[in-house]
């Protein structure tokens, strides 16, 4: 045993631990001081009887207690049946309610809604003329026209051999003005002939 | 919860405890009125959790632990801590033998009042309160290693203050 275990076996061990402490504070001088000191601190303020009044307002506690308890439970008897009242009408409001709701929900036909600030788009199918994709006319409408697909391969192919064609013949021009820039060149060198 | 009558132990246990547990707490809060507050919120609390309890092993450590929650909860109500003002007329001794004790009385007194807080609480409740280190730390919510260095720290300085008073 050591000093640190000298007073708190002194003041709270069994029999064993006190006797232990004991026969320490024997023989090592600073804890028997200490114990000293303990006493001295328990003898300062010896406990008095509890005061007649504190006794009373202990006991009363109890009546206070309960009373305040019953008045507690009266308030929730009363709250209750207000508070079921109140769930049932909720819950026979909801059951009113939900099958008009579905009923309104099931007759409504499923319409794809535009978005906001989208115009709707206008399908014309064989009146259109020109074959061509989405055309947006003055009023912001979107335009849809229906293509050929073997039509419009067609024409686009005449289109690319019409554009070929144009090539070859720009390219015959170029060679021909290069040729006549070249004859130019050569007279101009050989004007003095 | 009925009356006390309900529970006879309730009463017994203020005849057999009351007085330590009022000790306590005026060695505690320092103030006559706010320790006798701080007894009657003990009750109320022992009261209400009295029945969840029928057998107590150690009722006094128990009321103690209770008293001490009590008194912190109502200090951090009251946050002026007044010194104990009007000590009650102690009974006791012959006056012969009170006279013999009042210079080491008030020297003891002066020097647990230097403590600081944390360690005149752990002196208190384990000395005055008789409560173990075990129950000191679980009223405290710190470890018994705790309890020990702070039960060492209050007692080294109560030597240094007895030996400079």
């Amino acid at each position: 045993m050591n000093c640190d275990d000298f007073l708190p076996l002194l003041a709270t061990g069994g029999w064993l631990g006190r006797w232990r402490a004991r026969r320490h504070a024997r023989r090592c001088s600073r804890c028997a001081a200490a114990a000293r000191l303990l006493r001295e601190l328990r003898a300062d303020e010896p406990i008095a009887p509890l005061p007649p009044h504190l006794r009373q307002s202990w006991l009363a506690t109890t009546k206070a207690d309960s009373d305040r308890l019953a008045t507690r439970r009266q308030l929730a008897l009363v709250g209750q049946p207000l508070g079921r009242i109140a769930a049932a009408l909720a819950v026979a409001v909801s059951v009113l309610l939900l099958p008009f709701a579905i009923g309104r929900w099931w007759a409504q036909p499923a319409v794809n809604q535009p978005a906001v600030n989208q115009p709707a788009p206008v399908q014309h199918q064989a009146e259109a003329v020109k074959p061509g994709p989405v055309k947006r006319d003055g009023a912001g409408e979107i335009v849809i026209t229906t293509i050929e697909p073997a039509a419009e391969l067609a024409r686009l192919r005449e289109q690319v051999a019409r554009l070929a064609g144009d090539v070859e013949r720009l390219a015959d021009v170029s060679r021909r003005l290069e040729t006549e820039r070249q004859i130019n060149e050569l007279l101009a060198r050989h004007s003095s002939w | 919860l009925g009356d006390y009558w309900e529970h006879p132990e309730f009463a017994a246990l203020v005849d057999a405890h009351g007085a330590a547990l009022l000790a306590l707490l005026r060695r505690l809060c320092r103030h006559e009125q706010h320790a006798e507050d701080a007894f009657q919120e003990t009750a109320v609390r022992v009261w209400r959790s009295f029945s969840n309890r029928p057998r107590l092993r150690n009722p006094r450590a128990w009321l103690m632990t209770i008293g001490y929650r009590a008194f912190l909860d109502q200090r951090a109500r009251v946050k002026v801590h007044d010194v104990l003002i009007d000590l009650p007329d102690q009974p006791r001794n012959s006056p012969a033998e009170l006279a013999a004790n009042n210079e080491d009385a008030s020297r003891v007194r002066s020097a647990v009042e230097l403590l600081t807080e944390p360690i005149r609480q752990v002196l208190t409740l384990h000395y005055m309160g008789g409560l173990s280190l075990r129950e000191t730390a679980e009223a405290m919510n710190i470890s018994e290693g705790t309890v020990k260095s702070r039960l060492n720290a209050g007692l080294n300085q109560l030597r240094r203050c007895l030996n400079e008073l």
